[in-house]
């Protein structure tokens, strides 16, 4: 998506990371006294998700850089931390959870990296070792174009031996990555579905062989790898579809490179579905049988989901049977059916996660 | 506003048009058997342009009622000579409201003409209020939907088989032909407002995941079965008709419900024994109610419950594990 205006936070308006973007950018530029008029002007919109796309915020993060993952109750969290760059995207998917998340959406790019680098610096001090990512409230690389910020993260990352860094992504924008000094504590990490899903669902996002591509590249690049089915739609013909999907990622990266897989179906607060029946019409993913879940989300029909899943890790476990596969928020029935164990049997899913950071990006374990 | 008596010849006054017409068409019988009875109580009020032509600004019943009779003249009120039209359709307002509830076709159609003289949904409200018009901007904008509606879909809120909301949902969301055979099964069951809301949702849904599928919705034989079994009461077809649209709407749902309620019928529990699986199978929490009167009929239950806790079925049932059911397939 194209951005049509770029509003700066008069705040922000003198640091080095806007005046790079300012003149890259070259849109119409309007310096501002907070949000509130991008607010007014969005909440007005007829589709104010359509229109937070084209209306980039470059502002501060007045709150916390790193943030523990918000999970939810009842279902088990991975224990993921967030490194929180900014907030919603420019590619457009019906079942992003971004719609309904922020109200209403703004498309905002906190600048201060100087408080973020410095919020780093702590983290790295803790004695743990941490998994933290940039790609939960947002693509994790669709503003390194307009400033090399993920480079200096890779780089401020492959200084240190506690920490991983997760680029998680559904570009293909990784051409200025592949040279820099990762020490391998960058996974870059796609988020991968069908076809069909990604021609019907996924506006304006990277075909599923260019994904799979870049992924080999960086392979090829040293950097550990990662992957994301998530959301899992289920829809008819998805099964083989699916299982398709996971033989042609084997096909392009090697097992043993990949750090973690992780499988989800697609979940959403109820509020989401007016979103994608008024902005994709033609969309029907929002009509499986979903019931609602234990935390008030809607969720497929738990039988349902146990299925899709032990089709999938079995075609996962046939081409890697070491690879780390786990679930984003489900319980230990879905675990115990699925996966024929429980997190806690394995020490907890943060546990699992950490020990697999550990042997593939090789961090330092003396906590663990 | 300085109104004048007169008596005006029936002929002159022209009943088509309508301009500050309120009220819904309906029989004219009764009011006519009244008048010839007792009188014409209130006159009508007319609008009278220099030319002696009369248009009716309120009373369009009783001048007709008195043409049924046969009479030729009809005694009536007259707007003063510099009345607006804005004038005349807030007494032709004014003077419903002030005898009656308007009925909401009634309410929407005095919003719309009011609406050429009013900008905002806020100051159209106002404008309405001091009309006798209890209608909040909220309001205004739905009841400005009415007057686009189908003929049908305004009889049926006319009638009351449909309310408000769900008849601007059927409007905006469905296909002419389908939103008709909406109206016609709420028109024929009647069901209660949730009732309305789930098959709406459901059949929207079932549009949406098979857009080719709107002919067949409703009309179907298993439909039409349900709808015209003489055997059945209004609830029961009511009932039959959800039942045969929630399992179109959630297949794999219907069918694990099913083997559930099969397993449970196999374990034939003691009397008084009941099992609750979770809600919608998503948690693992299952509940054994025992309903007993007396000692013996706890220990029977008792014995019962051991005997459960070793049949395969009941195991299959708590896992919510069933032999050859494949939610995929």
């Amino acid at each position: 998506m194209k951005i049509s205006t770029l509003y700066i936070d008069s705040d922000v308006a003198d640091l080095p990371e806007t005046k790079a973007i300012r003149d890259k950018m070259k849109v119409p530029c309007r310096v501002v006294d907070g949000a509130g008029h991008i607010h007014d002007i969005l909440s007005n919109a007829p589709d104010p998700e359509g229109l937070a796309k084209t209306v980039l915020y470059l502002t501060r993060n007045r709150g916390a850089f790193v943030r523990d993952c918000p999970g939810t109750s009842h279902y088990t969290c991975c224990g993921y931390r967030i490194l929180h760059i900014g907030t919603f995207c420019t590619m457009d998917c019906a079942y992003c959870i971004l719609q309904s998340y922020f109200h209403p959406p703004v498309l905002q790019y906190f600048v201060n990296h100087g408080d973020l680098f410095a919020a780093l610096d702590r983290l790295f001090g803790e004695n743990t070792v941490t998994r933290i990512g940039t790609g939960e409230f947002t693509d994790s690389l669709i503003w390194d174009d307009i400033l090399p910020f993920s480079e200096r993260l890779i780089r401020r990352f492959a200084e240190q031996k506690r920490a991983v860094l997760e680029l998680k992504t559904k570009t293909v924008n990784i051409g200025h990555l592949l040279p820099i000094r990762h020490q391998r504590k960058t996974i870059l990490a796609w988020s991968l579905n069908t076809e069909t899903i990604i021609s019907g669902e996924e506006r304006r996002t990277t075909k599923l062989q260019a994904r799979l591509v870049a992924a080999s590249q960086a392979q090829a690049k040293g950097y550990p790898l990662a992957f994301h089915f998530d959301p899992i739609i289920i829809y008819p013909g998805c099964e083989t579809d699916y299982l398709f999907v996971i033989d042609r990622l084997f096909q392009s990266v090697d097992p043993s490179n990949v750090v973690w897989i992780s499988l989800g179906t697609l979940r959403f607060m109820p509020a989401l579905k007016t979103v994608i029946e008024q902005r994709f019409p033609r969309s029907a993913i929002a009509c499986g049988e979903f019931v609602k879940g234990l935390d008030g989300k809607m969720r497929y029909f738990k039988p349902l989901r146990i299925a899709m899943y032990r089709r999938m890790i079995d075609r996962i476990r046939s081409h890697a049977p070491d690879v780390l596969i786990y679930f984003c928020m489900e319980d230990d029935e879905v675990w115990r059916k699925s996966m024929g164990f429980i997190p806690s049997d394995r020490g907890g899913l943060p546990r699992m996660l950490d020990q697999s950071a550990i042997k593939c990006c090789d961090l330092a374990a003396d906590d663990i | 506003m300085r109104f004048s008596f007169k008596s005006i010849l029936l002929r002159s006054i022209d009943v088509k048009d309508a301009r500050f017409r309120i009220s819904t068409q309906g029989p004219i019988d009764n009011l006519a058997a009244a008048i010839d009875r007792i009188g014409l109580l209130y006159p009508p009020i007319l609008y009278e342009a220099e030319d002696g032509a009369c248009i009716v600004v309120a009373g369009f019943k009783r001048v007709l009622a008195c043409r049924m009779l046969g009479r030729t003249g009809i005694e009536a009120r007259i707007m003063p000579g510099d009345a607006s039209a804005s004038d005349c359709l807030g007494v032709a307002i004014a003077d419903n409201t002030f005898h009656r509830q308007l009925n909401l076709i009634e309410q929407s159609i005095a919003l719309s003409k009011l609406s050429a003289f009013y900008g905002d949904g806020v100051e159209l409200s106002q404008a309405a209020k001091r009309l006798g018009m209890e209608v909040n901007p909220g309001l205004v904008k739905k009841l400005l939907r009415i007057t686009a509606l189908s003929g049908p879909l305004q009889q049926a809120i006319l009638s009351g088989a449909i309310p408000l909301s769900i008849a601007l949902g059927l409007d905006a969301i469905f296909s002419p032909s389908l939103a008709k055979r909406l109206i016609a099964v709420f028109e024929q069951l009647r069901p209660t407002l949730n009732q309305q809301k789930d098959i709406l949702q459901w059949v929207q849904d079932l549009v949406r995941i098979d857009p080719a599928g709107d002919a067949a919705l409703l009309s179907d034989e298993a439909c039409r079965g349900v709808l015209t079994d003489g055997d059945l009461d209004r609830p029961r077809k009511i009932r039959g008709l959800m039942d045969i649209l929630r399992r179109r709407r959630f297949p794999v749902m219907a069918a694990f419900g099913d083997q559930y309620r099969q397993k449970m019928r196999k374990l034939s529990l003691p009397q008084g024994m009941s099992m609750i699986p979770p809600e919608d199978f998503e948690a693992d929490r299952h509940r054994v109610v025992l309903d007993f009167q007396s000692l013996e009929q706890l220990e029977i239950q008792i014995a019962g419950l051991h005997a459960l806790a070793r049949d395969p079925d009941f195991l299959s049932m708590i896992n919510k594990d069933f032999e050859d059911f494949d939610p995929l397939h």
